[in-house]
């Protein structure tokens, strides 16, 4: 007893006791005054109005308990449960009102069948319409209010769940990132010419991969001399004017210039205001050398080479700090948020604004990250960074390395390769985002894009040298994503089309299903010899799959759906034939027949995993590591929210980047959570 | 204190403006009078390295029926009767499952080359022992290790720290070439030595970003503070080789600087890729005679060979599981001309280490090293059985000319034997079913 006293000390804990009375409580009541008005039992109707008296009066507690618990549950929520609580405490202002009608209008009744009976059936019959009303109310206000504290419950706006994100991490720049990365801070003229370290690809995305690797020695060989290149160039005669500043000679040491340079470069490759701890060795280091050399810009080098082969440059290095609101949980600081977002959207690091943003420590309001989402997202910038999500999804970063035998496919070339991927990127940047259309519709669309070069892979005329736009007309054996040539000379063999490799990576980065590995001691020699006089075409050996028992179960996900694009060869050719034998290209798709490719692309379209699948790989590529358990229902809820908003990229980028997984970070479960220092400590 | 001058002390005084150079007398005598050290006293390094095919051999036809220094060349091992004397033959060696699923072209090699049979793939987080190896003879050259991939891949490598941190492979002679003979190379039996000025800079930009180290380490966690560390490590790396460079290298009788190997295009076309190998052997092989590295690693084919014959629409991987036994023949032929080709390659690589006169012998009897695959019998992917031979007589602690058959034992013997003869102080190597303390003493001089 003396517990629960305890507990009705707190408003917030008599609120969720009571709210049940008005709604509960009230429904009973309404239920046996409507029995009684029905039945004309007037004892009945009078028991039925002083409950709902009773229960919608009981409202004045719940409603004072949930005032007086406002302010310390508003300190205790993220930023979306604040938005719901918000919105809980709106509605219960409106409409709550309705309770307070229904108390007196019961009383009215319960006088009138006392003084005035002939008044008493019209006024227990308005208390029981009011009541009525107050119950649609209640459930309103107690939905909002449900969905404060349990993201489970927000159905319509599922992004603003609560979810338990997974840790942080390093992660490392690739060959794109660090180019705009240079371009962005000492202009785009400047050549970037060297070696990167391979990426790995984990969890199906390059994206996730870079979080976990590291450099290597001779990777770290590689990027000292890109840094030494870029170093050069940026002290060039030719390019001094655009420093942060002006030497007062240019033969000795000038600290406070190099100081501004250091400060200037140094926040635009770091991503954030460098503290004076970082700023003051490389101002001393660049004046001894000055001094030493008699040439200031020797140690303006110096000061741009340490910066470019500092960890945090080649690393984003995430950092994740106590939430004052939740204690126990972890937000991302400022300047994370700041990265991660622009890298997501832009493939490249904040711009000035938003690194003030995030200077300001303004990025943790949900207001002004909403803003800033939305700059953006509306900004052109994002083309960049939709086609960075798509090279990585499509894994169309290996198209240009493709290796074709010469033999076989004569017109093979690193130009065919490198169209074949723009074109694709041309596409996916044209139907999600200049054209808003539904993502599904990439799977079937006919627009395209071509060059001359390619024109002849798809035996189109192309009278421009230029990239020109077309729609390929009805008939013409392509359409979708499915048919570009990137994607089919990709998942292919040097020498031949592979059913298998096609059908695994479509079940794999497009339906997010696992296709295990082939057992270790098959049996393979039946198939495949495509000389074989028997075995014509690929279907024929791949007959032996589905024949053996061993191979039955994977292939059965691979081979079915990789055959409907058999009728295009290695390098993505249409062909009707393979060895002169007709190529039948039909199938099923976890239930949906198809004739060929076109209808394999609309089923496809029309599979329930494609969309979903595409938002769980936004977010893994937005936030660099797997899905963890507690955001899965997060992010279906992301998933749900695009399919009702007509599979629109933008809105799937956006809810993405408004999640509370996105913003936060769960404690590595080794060890006690990485902190960033306090702003302001070195 | 980071230098052993003072750093503006020493810009002024030998290298602001025109670079000084330091003349030094050249050496008629690099050589003790017994042939196994230089003048200088110190002996001739030992090296060490690797050399990995693809896609193993048909055990029947590789494996030598007779044991000891008499055994028989099976037709798979014919390529080799030419270096015969420098070579060890280890057959039946195998990486033991330990209850793990076999990771197809994966646990293989990583199995041989960390000691654990991996439970998933990219799951490796032990280091390859030729790692250790480089900690234990690499850190007084100019690069700890070099990787280099005849497939022209920088990811076709399996010297790996743990699952992070792979060390990539040169794709390409030229690129090997400019690594070890570009900028930053001083020949040691150059008459004058003159120090790049700008190494000074360097240095200092490196040690500004060291001594922020204590900083990072505290902001990041510890999975992400190991890949910290291993980026310092990189860093302290390159460190060592520009406070190298500072230095007059000693002279070496053997070092030749090699001319630079032409440009070669990308591809798995596989007497392209026996022609960028036999490039990059040459360069190699300087590489170590001038003493740039002492550990190595040499990707000939990958793990799952890539490799095809122009014209044909199958790699050798697809092959060893797809064409079918020749009834007549009683195995793959076309599969196994890949076996042919690369035994031949191997061939050509020892041959390249024995052309370079160095003491009183050659560069490979200085050298110890370990040709493997992933797998034997590629076809069932099988790993009972591993191919492996060893090359040289690491400066004379290694017997080459036997056959050592070593049948349901696991391939962490040869790994310890490797490392033990390269001086690292370790009983035992490899972990549960493959752990072991016996080294293959047969091969021992």
């Amino acid at each position: 007893m003396e517990l629960l006293g305890e507990f009705l000390q707190d408003p917030a804990y008599r609120h969720v006791v009571l709210n049940h009375f008005p709604i509960t409580g009230l429904l009973v009541a309404w239920v046996v005054l409507v029995i009684g008005l029905v039945l004309r039992q007037r004892e009945t109707s009078r028991v039925g109005l002083a409950l709902v008296g009773v229960t919608a009066g009981s409202a004045l507690f719940v409603m004072s308990a949930g005032e007086a618990a406002y302010p310390a549950v508003y300190d205790a929520l993220d930023g979306s449960g604040r938005e719901w609580l918000d919105r809980h405490a709106e509605l219960a202002g409106t409409w709550g009102r309705m309770l307070y009608v229904t108390l007196a209008l019961a009383g009215a009744a319960l006088a009138a069948g006392v003084w005035l009976p002939a008044w008493a059936g019209a006024a227990s019959i308005a208390a029981a319409l009011s009541a009525a009303v107050a119950l649609g109310a209640t459930t309103a206000i107690a939905d909002a209010g449900g969905k404060v504290r349990h993201a489970a419950f927000r159905s319509d706006t599922h992004y603003l769940a609560e979810a338990t994100a997974g840790p942080v991490a390093m992660r490392r720049l690739n060959a794109a990132q660090y180019r705009i990365a240079i371009a962005e801070a000492f202009g785009d003229d400047i050549e970037v010419t060297g070696r990167f370290e391979p990426e790995a690809r984990r969890s199906g995305l390059l994206a996730v991969g870079n979080a976990q690797v590291a450099v290597s020695a001779a990777g770290f060989e590689g990027y000292e001399a890109l840094a030494r290149n870029i170093a050069e160039q940026v002290v060039a005669p030719e390019r001094r004017d655009r420093l942060a500043c002006r030497p007062a000679s240019d033969t000795g040491p000038d600290d406070q210039c190099t100081a501004a340079f250091v400060r200037e470069a140094g926040s635009s490759l770091l991503r954030r205001t460098l503290d004076d701890a970082e700023i003051r060795p490389r101002v001393a280091a660049a004046s001894d050398t000055a001094a030493a050399m008699g040439d200031f810009y020797a140690g303006l080098e110096l000061a741009a080479l340490s910066l470019l082969v500092a960890p945090d440059f080649l690393f984003r290095v995430e950092r994740a700090e106590p939430a004052p609101a939740a204690p126990g949980e972890l937000r991302l600081t400022d300047d994370t948020l700041a990265s991660r977002l622009s890298y997501f959207l832009w493939n490249a690091g904040p711009d000035e604004a938003l690194r003030g943003a995030a200077a300001a420590g303004e990025l943790s309001d949900a207001d002004a990250w909403t803003r800033h989402v939305d700059r953006l997202l509306d900004s052109p910038r994002v083309e960049t960074g939709v086609r960075a999500i798509f090279d990585d999804l499509l894994h169309l970063g290996d198209v240009e390395a493709l290796q074709k035998d010469l033999v076989r496919f004569p017109t093979f070339s690193q130009a065919v390769a490198r169209d074949a991927r723009e074109q694709t990127l041309r596409v996916v940047v044209d139907h999600l985002l200049e054209q808003d259309r539904d993502y599904r519709e990439l799977f079937t669309t006919r627009r395209s894009f071509m060059t001359r070069t390619l024109g002849a892979l798809y035996r189109v005329p192309v009278r421009s040298r230029e990239w020109q736009a077309m729609e390929f007309a009805e008939g013409y054996p392509r359409a979708g994503l499915l048919s570009h040539a990137s994607l089919l000379m990709l998942h292919a063999h040097p020498g031949r089309s592979s059913p298998t490799l096609r059908g695994e990576f479509l079940r794999e980065s497009l339906l997010c299903e696992t296709v295990p590995p082939a057992p270790a001691d098959v049996e393979f020699s039946l198939f495949n010899d495509d000389q074989s006089a028997e075995h014509r075409t690929a279907r024929d050996r791949l007959e032996v799959h589905s024949t053996t028992p061993s191979c039955r179960g994977c292939h059965q996900l691979t081979d079915p759906v990789g055959l409907g694009l058999e009728q295009f060869d290695g390098i993505g050719r249409h062909r009707t034939t393979e060895n002169e034998a007709p190529i039948d290209a039909s199938g099923e798709l976890d239930g949906q027949r198809f004739a060929d490719h076109v209808e394999l692309g609309a089923a496809f379209r029309d599979h329930p995993r494609l969309s979903p699948c595409l938002v769980e790989n936004l977010y893994k590529y937005a936030v660099g590591r797997d899905i963890v358990d507690a955001e899965r229902a997060m992010v279906s809820g992301i998933a749900d929210d695009f399919a009702a908003g007509g599979f629109r990229l933008r809105a799937a980028l956006r809810a993405v980047a408004l999640s509370a997984g996105f913003r936060t970070a769960a404690p590595p479960r080794d060890e006690a959570p990485a902190v960033a220092p306090a702003r302001g400590e070195p | 204190m980071r230098y052993p001058v003072n750093r503006r002390e020493f810009l002024r005084g030998s290298l602001a403006g025109a670079a000084v150079t330091v003349g030094l007398p050249y050496l008629d005598i690099f050589l003790d009078a017994n042939g196994t050290a230089l003048a200088s006293g110190a002996p001739l390094p030992r090296r060490f390295g690797t050399w990995f095919f693809g896609c193993g051999m048909n055990p029947d036809r590789w494996a030598p029926t007779k044991q000891g220094t008499d055994f028989d060349l099976p037709p798979e091992l014919a390529p080799i009767a030419p270096v015969r004397e420098h070579l060890s033959v280890l057959s039946g060696f195998s990486v033991l499952l330990a209850g793990e699923a076999n990771q197809v072209h994966y646990t293989g090699i990583v199995g041989t080359l960390t000691g654990e049979a991996p439970a998933r793939m990219d799951v490796a987080d032990l280091p390859t022992f030729d790692v250790l190896i480089a900690d234990q003879i690499g850190a007084s050259t100019r690069f700890r290790s070099l990787e280099m991939a005849a497939t022209g891949r920088p990811e076709h490598s399996y010297s790996r720290r743990n699952a992070t941190s792979l060390n990539p492979s040169e794709p390409s002679p030229l690129a090997l070439y400019n690594r070890v003979f570009g900028p930053g190379f001083a020949d040691p039996n150059a008459a004058e030595f003159t120090p790049d000025p700008r190494v000074l800079l360097r240095r200092s930009a490196l040690s500004v970003v060291a001594d922020d180290r204590k900083r990072m380490e505290r902001q990041v966690g510890a999975t992400d503070r190991a890949r910290l560390d291993q980026y310092f490590t990189s860093l302290r790396q390159l460190e060592r080789q520009l406070e190298l460079s500072l230095t007059k290298p000693p002279p070496l009788e053997a070092c030749r600087v090699p001319d630079a190997p032409p440009e070669l295009a990308d591809s798995f076309e596989v007497e392209h890729v026996v022609e960028s190998h036999r490039l990059m052997s040459q360069v190699l092989a300087m590489a170590l005679a001038c003493d740039q590295t002492r550990v190595f690693n040499m990707v000939f084919s990958d793990a799952a060979s890539s490799l095809h014959t122009a014209g044909s629409s199958d790699s050798h991987h697809s092959l060893t599981h797809e064409e079918p036994d020749d009834p007549e023949l009683g195995y793959q032929p076309r599969a196994t001309a890949f076996v042919m080709r690369t035994m031949e390659a191997w061939t050509e690589f020892v041959q390249a280490l024995a052309a370079v006169p160095e003491g009183d012998g050659t560069l490979l009897d200085n050298c110890l090293v370990m040709c493997h695959s992933e797998s034997s019998d590629a076809n069932t992917h099988s790993v009972s059985g591993l191919p492996v031979i060893l090359a040289g007589r690491a400066g004379g602690r290694v017997k080459p000319g036997v056959h050592v058959r070593g049948v349901g034992e696991s391939t962490t013997r040869v790994a310890l034997t490797m490392q033990q003869v390269m001086g690292l102080p370790v009983a035992s190597f490899g972990v549960r079913q493959n752990a072991t303390s016996r080294p293959v003493s047969e091969v021992l001089a």
